[in-house]
């Protein structure tokens, strides 16, 4: 799968997941969101996605807790991940290793970089 | 056998004699001993046995008489004599004593009828033999005892120790013991002929003579006089002389004895008498600047114990813990906060078995700073019980003397400080994300604008959008720069060390500021004096701090300045220096433009004022190198930082950071 076409964009901020998700859709891509976790999570296991952008710290189940989820779930294990976060603090080693290789950026970011990494993600 | 040889005079005996005839044998043969006695030829036994051989002719029977003498255990005996039945004897006797015995034996036997063979005159010349005999015995033993006397005056002469000498009225020996001879190696007739004057040395000679004359004069004089010996030596004598008469005409008699010993004895006495003196002063003298010593140290001491009452008073009120180690590692001295921060209840006092004991503290670290590396210490040491402290644990090590004194050891609670270190991150944190998530949609906006998301923008809201977008860049590079803080105050960041090409480092650094450069209308050179371009570093921290150099180099110089970025080497240093002619900083800012938050002066730059924590982020990188960092600036001229790192890179790899997430 060379590149993502349906994308699900899990944040809690609605208004940055607006823009992102107009900007996204003008880049070509359909774009699904999500407010939280669950259901984020819900979405994915409804519907066939090509990729996931995940926000971490949202209320109820945080991005590290869904992203768990998918690794264990066989079905979800596969889908193609970008964490996208304001994460003010440091990422402990802890949490380094949790999310492992999965591509990475910070807010504020350069959307030419974000466009980037999901051309590129892979499954 | 006896009778045989007495048969031939069996007719003689008994058959009287002419008494005239015998009479006047008598007569000569007394005559005739006492001239032998009085002559006293030859020794005495040869006079008594001439004695005894003239005693049988004189009897009235010769042919049948024989004679013997005893003196003492000497006997003496006629020739073929023979001891008879018919004897006559008389006793010699000295000094009423008897000595010895005169007899007379008739061998034959005695007539019967007869009134005897001895006659009157016979017992007469015999007692008379005897008391000859008696004298005789007498004289020789006088004459011994003389004899014995004057070999024993002789020998005491002679084997006097010292000299001895008997010398004339007119100053010349008349005799002299053998010692004066073997004390001067002259001979007897040298001695004689050269006078006592020549025995002592010559300077000495006049005074001998005053007193030998003295002793004339006065009776007695002694003199202490040189003596040349014939081994060439010269030694003292203490010579004396005495004025005695003999035969009428005086003499002196005296003795020289060797006092050198004794001078030397004496003199070596007195010397050591003067040695002792002299010691005796000089320890007295010494004892005096001991005793002073003593009191000084005395006083030292009191003063040192006053110190230490003092630091102990101090100590005990310190909200540090103090421990103080002896140069053997010994505690000498600890605080009730200390005591109190090892969890130790009430009085006991921390001892090394304590320190050794306590389950958090690196004692061993301790004493390998303190004795070992002999370097001061300071690390955190978080002990995790409830509640939990960390303490800050400083090691100092003491030297004195370039000798290992011992070390002091604090102890400082920094929990509360590390719990506001913590909150302090924790809302940095927390603003970080709230400004990022506010600023990503907005940086998101003006990126979706920028593309043509809304369709076509007029010119006046594209270029309100270009000015916006400036604003929000330098929110986010004071975000940036925030995040960074946190980072640096949290210990830092974990440098990832590999073989580094100077030469990447540069081109990439300078490809992306020579458009930068250009667009702010700066010069820009690079200059490269390489030799090895490899060295051993983390490429992006260092990029990072020549972004940081060249930042700072573009915000202190006006439009048109330049900035010279040379890099160089040796074999051990590698050496990048970020040059400009900008407005220089002045020489009382330039020990702390890298410590954090500092701002110098104006800035010309374009873009935003950062939080002044560029060079402090510099400082970190070159130290986590092993490197250094210092500023060379003239005000008005410019401003050099300089960065020089070791081509092995750090000794000891960084610590893994634990809460680093890099997003270099």
């Amino acid at each position: 799968m060379p590149d993502m076409k349906k994308l699900l964009v899990i944040d809690d901020e609605r208004d940055f997941v607006d823009s992102l998700r107009t900007r996204l859709e003008f880049e070509g891509y359909e774009v699904i969101e999500a407010n939280d976790g669950d259901a984020g999570l819900a979405i994915m296991r409804e519907q066939q996605l090509d990729g996931v952008l995940l926000d971490i710290m949202m209320p109820g189940k945080d991005g590290f807790r869904v992203y768990e989820e998918m690794q264990a779930d066989e079905a979800l294990k596969k889908l193609p991940v970008i964490i996208v976060t304001a994460f003010g603090r440091l990422l402990s080693k802890e949490e380094r290793d949790f999310i492992g290789d999965a591509p990475f950026i910070r807010k504020p970011f350069e959307m030419d970089e974000l466009l980037e990494m999901i051309r590129s993600a892979r499954g | 056998m006896m009778s045989n040889d007495k048969g031939h005079r069996q007719k003689g005996v008994g058959v009287p004699r002419d008494p005239t005839e015998e009479r006047l044998k008598g007569l000569q043969c007394l005559y005739e001993i006492s001239t032998i006695i009085n002559v006293a030829e030859g020794d005495a036994s040869s006079i008594c046995q001439r004695v005894v051989e003239l005693l049988p002719p004189a009897w009235q029977y010769p042919e049948v008489a024989t004679a013997r003498i005893r003196i003492g255990d000497a006997v003496y005996e006629s020739p073929g004599f023979c001891e008879g039945s018919w004897s006559m004897g008389a006793p010699v006797r000295v000094s009423g004593e008897e000595v010895g015995r005169v007899e007379v034996f008739y061998t034959e036997a005695r007539p019967q009828f007869f009134e005897g063979p001895f006659l009157e005159e016979e017992r007469h010349l015999i007692d008379a033999v005897a008391l000859h005999l008696a004298r005789f015995i007498r004289q020789c033993e006088v004459q011994r005892a003389m004899l014995r006397e004057q070999s024993f005056a002789q020998s005491i002469f002679e084997h006097m120790p010292g000299m001895t000498y008997v010398i004339d009225e007119q100053g010349a020996f008349v005799r002299f013991n053998h010692t004066m001879e073997s004390v001067t190696g002259l001979s007897r007739e040298e001695l004689f002929s050269v006078g006592p004057l020549s025995i002592v040395v010559e300077e000495d000679r006049e005074l001998i003579r005053e007193r030998i004359g003295e002793v004339f004069e006065k009776g007695e004089a002694s003199v202490e006089a040189d003596v040349r010996l014939f081994s060439g030596e010269r030694r003292t004598y203490l010579l004396t002389g005495k004025r005695t008469m003999m035969d009428g005409a005086p003499y002196l008699i005296g003795m020289g004895v060797d006092v050198t010993a004794r001078k030397q004895a004496e003199y070596a006495a007195k010397h050591a008498a003067q040695e002792i003196e002299k010691s005796v002063s000089a320890l007295d003298e010494r004892s005096r600047a001991v005793l002073s010593m003593l009191e000084d140290v005395e006083e030292t001491r009191r003063e040192i114990e006053a110190e230490r009452q003092r630091f102990q008073t101090a100590a005990s009120v310190m909200m540090e813990g103090i421990v103080l180690l002896d140069r053997h590692g010994e505690v000498v001295l600890s605080n009730p906060a200390a005591v109190r921060m090892l969890g130790l209840k009430g009085e006991v006092a921390i001892t090394r078995a304590v320190l050794d004991d306590c389950d958090w503290f690196p004692n061993e670290v301790v004493l390998e700073s303190a004795f070992e590396r002999v370097e001061p210490l300071a690390t955190d040491l978080v002990i995790e019980r409830a509640p939990l402290m960390i303490l800050r644990l400083s090691v100092i090590p003491i030297v004195n003397d370039e000798r290992i004194g011992g070390a002091l050891i604090t102890l400082i609670d920094v929990t509360h400080v590390r719990e506001l270190d913590r909150a302090k991150d924790d809302l940095i944190s927390t603003v970080s994300h709230e400004l990022r998530t506010p600023l990503a949609l907005i940086k998101l906006f003006f990126s979706n604008a920028d593309a043509g998301v809304m369709g076509k923008l007029g010119d006046r809201l594209q270029h309100g959008m270009i000015r916006a977008n400036k604003s929000v860049k330098r929110l986010e590079i004071l975000i940036e720069e925030l995040l960074e803080y946190s980072r640096l105050s949290r210990g830092g960041f974990q440098l990832r060390l590999e073989q580094t090409s100077l030469m990447d480092l540069v081109s990439a650094i300078s490809e992306v500021y020579r458009p930068i450069m250009r667009q702010n209308n700066r010069s820009f050179q690079v200059r490269q004096e390489i030799s090895d371009a490899h060295f051993r570093a983390d490429p992006r921290r260092l990029h990072q701090l020549l972004v940081n150099l060249l930042d700072n180099a573009i915000k202190f110089t006006a439009e048109g300045g330049s900035v010279i970025l040379s890099v160089s080497d040796s074999p051990d240093w590698v050496e990048l220096r970020v040059a400009d002619n900008g407005i220089g900083v002045p020489a009382e800012y330039q020990e702390t433009v890298f410590e954090r938050f500092q701002q110098v002066g104006r800035e010309y730059g374009p873009g935003a004022k950062g939080l002044g924590l560029g060079l402090a982020i510099c400082k970190e990188i070159a130290h986590r190198h092993d490197g250094t960092i210092r500023l060379e600036s003239e005000p008005g001229q410019g401003s050099a930082f300089v960065v020089t790192l070791p081509r092995e890179g750090p000794t000891e790899s960084s610590e893994d950071s634990p809460d680093e997430f890099s997003i270099a």
